[in-house]
């Protein structure tokens, strides 16, 4: 098949494809873009809010730990007489403080 | 780039890239929705407006990239309906008639080469350009294309006694 002959069935498929209908709106699209730029703008500003609560929470949770490590002797002593029930309490705390640092940071 | 200036633009372009868009997806009524997401993207990149031919190329390599980046999310769901065994046959491919079925056969490449080639009458190196091709190539990829749809209009009963 030579050039002129692609394209002549080339036009075949353009004049089908005169007859596909209505085409979208484009005022339509120009709104939806813009709305699109917009709400990239205001997650572009929100980014260090959201940044500054990831690093918040890392620089607790590694407070905690080294807090925790540096007195687990005393804590230790403290929860040893009590026995289960407490060690099971405090376990709780833990989870549920870190469930409850979870929804705020997802919220 | 204005709302006036894009309205205009639009209407220039639109109806050959939807034409575009529906032979070289295959898709009927999907062919809208990419279309749509072409001038988004389009939009979004914030295009200068005063040089129209560099415009409508931009738009077309996006309609592309649009376009394949819609197979790869249609395979990944097919994947994923797959492994639940909830797998659905896509619909067959648009086609109002014989030309048509016989284009969609070729590979959305040839597709693509033979659209900007003969209908946009697109230079080699914008069609590299577009479909981000080596210019040297193409000439070969058209031929090939060429042959190609010669082969299978032949197998459909379609020769060139019908031009």
């Amino acid at each position: 098949m030579n050039e002129p002959e692609a394209a002549v069935w080339m036009g075949r498929l353009v004049e089908i494809s005169r007859n596909d209908g209505a085409l979208p709106d484009p005022a339509l699209i120009w709104w939806k873009a813009r709305l699109l730029d917009r709400q990239a703008a205001q997650a572009r500003v929100a980014r260090p809010i959201a940044i500054a609560q990831w690093v918040s929470l890392v620089v607790a949770v590694v407070t905690a730990i080294v807090l925790c490590a540096a007195s687990w002797p005393g804590i230790v002593g403290v929860l040893e007489p009590a026995g289960v029930a407490l060690w099971v309490a405090g376990a709780g705390i833990a989870v549920f403080m870190g469930l409850a640092l979870r929804f705020v940071l997802g919220e | 780039m204005d709302q006036q200036e894009f309205t205009a633009f639009y209407n220039e372009t639109a109806p050959a890239l939807r034409g575009y868009i529906r032979r070289v997806s295959g898709e009927g009524e999907a062919a809208d929705d990419l279309l749509q997401e072409t001038y988004l993207r389009f939009l979004r990149a914030k295009p200068e407006a005063d040089d129209r031919a560099a415009m409508k190329a931009y738009l077309y390599k996006t309609a592309t990239a649009a376009i394949y980046d819609r197979w790869r999310r249609q395979r990944r769901e097919r994947l994923w309906s797959l492994a639940f065994r909830f797998h659905e046959e896509a619909p067959p491919a648009a086609g109002t008639g014989d030309v048509t079925r016989c284009f969609q056969k070729l590979k959305p490449r040839e597709r693509a080469l033979l659209w900007l080639a003969y209908v946009e009458g697109y230079a080699h190196d914008e069609i590299a350009g577009t479909l981000d091709l080596n210019a040297k190539s193409i000439k070969v990829l058209l031929f090939r294309a060429r042959r190609n749809l010669e082969r299978i209009l032949r197998q459909n009963g379609l020769s060139e006694v019908n031009l």
